[in-house]
């Protein structure tokens, strides 16, 4: 029996450790794979959308609601930011760098004076479940599957919609999507709003998991670029396939070693698969 | 009229000029040629006129209408078609697909239309679901070719569209760009080094030498070897 509920305890935990990253890294893997641009302040998004989600369920919201508020709420703000900030740079890969650092140094001090060191939580749903001497938050493993749904949904955009097929021809050659008459500016403006609701939604499902502050950013920020660099420039495959090899390795890592210990070997396969395959995961599964 | 009118129109890359004031003009209906030698900013008037590159000075009207300040993706949507250099497809898109964003952006565009390239090149109707990057460079050619068209283009621009292509496919591209033009009556500028592909389908040939226009021929003049020494041999 022990085996079996050992075998248990490893998928879930690998289920939970898989969706937080594929969560985290999602809306900068989007922005990032098709627009070419790296938002530091990427953590600081996902800190709005658990900030904006908890408000909505302090307001009176059922969570699943609350978490929809959290994504448009990020996607609005993020449409913002894409008007006044990003599109001056396009093509400025450096620049759009250093502004969006001091984006995120901004947005945490606002938020720090506007809303003090810690904000209300939001409670964690569905309880815990047992199964022999294992006992788990069921949310960890609901998690997992808000992972999966997303990056479905992303799929279904980016393969079967116009925008999508015009997202992918930009992304693979913009002046001559431009010349084909592809409103590329348009596009990109989209994906920026895309990749910032996912990124909002990413932070309302977190928003139970943890203490809301300024800073937690941070902390999503380096789970967001171990993911996206481990996925290299595909967006779907890449990214879910890094989130699911990550989770795999942090998985027993940190049940041998503790947190810290699984969060080292995240950094330590982040710096050998990055040896082994400049490309990332990416570099496996696409083939020109 | 004059489907495209270039007036003294200077451009280039940063602050290196390439272009000397150009001036050239287009009939509705035409196939008119552009040779030169490399380098002689060929490449850089095709930009140029699709707006990939703006002029630093110069007018450019289409239908009669400015679009100097137009960028490319607006001139595309006026009616301007274009086929650059090294075909430019979309390599990781499937070959439908890549007609298909020829055609999203376009209301003058329909199914009909969509269907009818894959006539004019019936390998792409075979090869619909394989992904384009995966192709021959003749079949890449045909497929620039139909991503423009199927934007129902009143003007295309074809740069080089006979270059890394095999000789024997060389033909059914220079067949099915006449055939075009008589059918749908489409205006076709090209920039061509093969000299048999600009003979067999030109009607007026502008020559270009350091970024100027310096002559222009009817295309039988190609077939003499001194002309053709002065203007295109390197």
């Amino acid at each position: 029996m022990a085996v079996v509920e050992e075998l248990f305890r490893f998928l879930v935990l690998m289920l939970s450790f898989f969706g937080t990253l594929a969560l985290a890294g999602i809306g900068l893997a989007i922005i990032f794979g098709i627009m070419g641009i790296i938002n530091f302040a990427h953590g600081e998004f996902i800190m709005i959308g658990a900030y904006s989600t908890s408000m909505a369920y302090q307001f009176g919201l059922p969570l699943i609601a609350a978490i929809g508020v959290g994504g448009l709420a990020t996607g609005v703000f993020g449409l913002v930011v894409e008007r006044l900030l990003i599109r001056h740079m396009y093509d400025r890969l450096i620049d759009t760098l250093v502004a969006t650092w001091g984006l995120s140094l901004i947005l945490t001090q606002v938020v720090r004076i506007q809303f003090g060191g810690s904000f209300a939580g939001v409670p964690v749903p569905f309880g815990t479940f047992q199964y022999g001497g294992f006992s788990a938050s069921m949310y960890k493993i609901v998690l997992g599957f808000a992972a999966i749904a997303l990056f479905a949904l992303a799929y279904v955009i980016l393969m079967y919609t116009d925008y999508g097929l015009q997202a992918r021809a930009a992304m693979q050659n913009k002046d001559m999507a431009r010349s084909l008459g592809v409103q590329t500016d348009r596009v990109y403006m989209l994906t920026f709003f895309f990749g910032s609701v996912l990124s909002g939604v990413a932070g309302g499902l977190f928003a139970p998991l943890t203490v809301l502050t300024p800073s937690m950013g941070s902390d999503y920020i380096v789970k967001a670029f171990v993911t996206v660099i481990v996925g290299g420039a595909n967006v779907i495959v890449g990214t879910s396939g890094a989130a699911l090899s990550l989770g795999f390795i942090q998985t027993p890592a940190s049940q041998i070693f503790g947190t810290l210990g699984g969060r080292v070997a995240l950094l330590v396969t982040t710096i050998l698969i990055i040896r082994i395959l400049p490309e990332g995961i990416s570099g496996v599964v696409t083939r020109d | 009229m004059s489907l495209l009118a270039l007036e003294d129109v200077n451009a280039g890359y940063g602050r290196t000029p390439v272009l000397h004031d150009i001036s050239m003009d287009i009939q509705e209906g035409e196939i008119v040629s552009l040779i030169g030698r490399n380098g002689a900013g060929k490449s850089t008037l095709m930009k140029t006129i699709i707006g990939l590159l703006s002029p630093t000075s110069g007018e450019i009207s289409f239908r009669g209408e400015a679009v100097t300040d137009d960028p490319a993706e607006r001139r595309a949507r006026r009616g301007i078609g274009y086929v650059p250099q090294d075909k430019e497809i979309f390599p990781r898109l499937t070959v439908h697909e890549n007609l298909k964003v020829g055609r999203l952006v376009n209301e003058r565009s329909d199914e009909e239309l969509f269907e009818e390239m894959y006539d004019y090149f019936p390998i792409l109707d075979e090869r619909r679901q394989q992904r384009a990057g995966t192709m021959s460079g003749g079949e890449q050619q045909m497929l620039a070719i139909a991503r423009a068209l199927v934007g129902a283009p009143d003007l295309l621009l074809l740069d080089e569209p006979s270059e890394g292509v095999q000789p024997t496919i060389v033909e059914e591209i220079s067949d099915a760009v006449k055939e075009i033009n008589d059918d749908i009556g489409t205006t076709i500028f090209f920039v061509e080094q093969h000299l048999e592909f600009t003979i067999n389908t030109t009607e007026r040939c502008y020559v270009i030498e350091t970024g100027e226009i310096v002559n222009e021929l009817p295309p039988d003049e190609l077939r003499d070897s001194e002309v053709v020494q002065q203007h295109i041999t390197v």
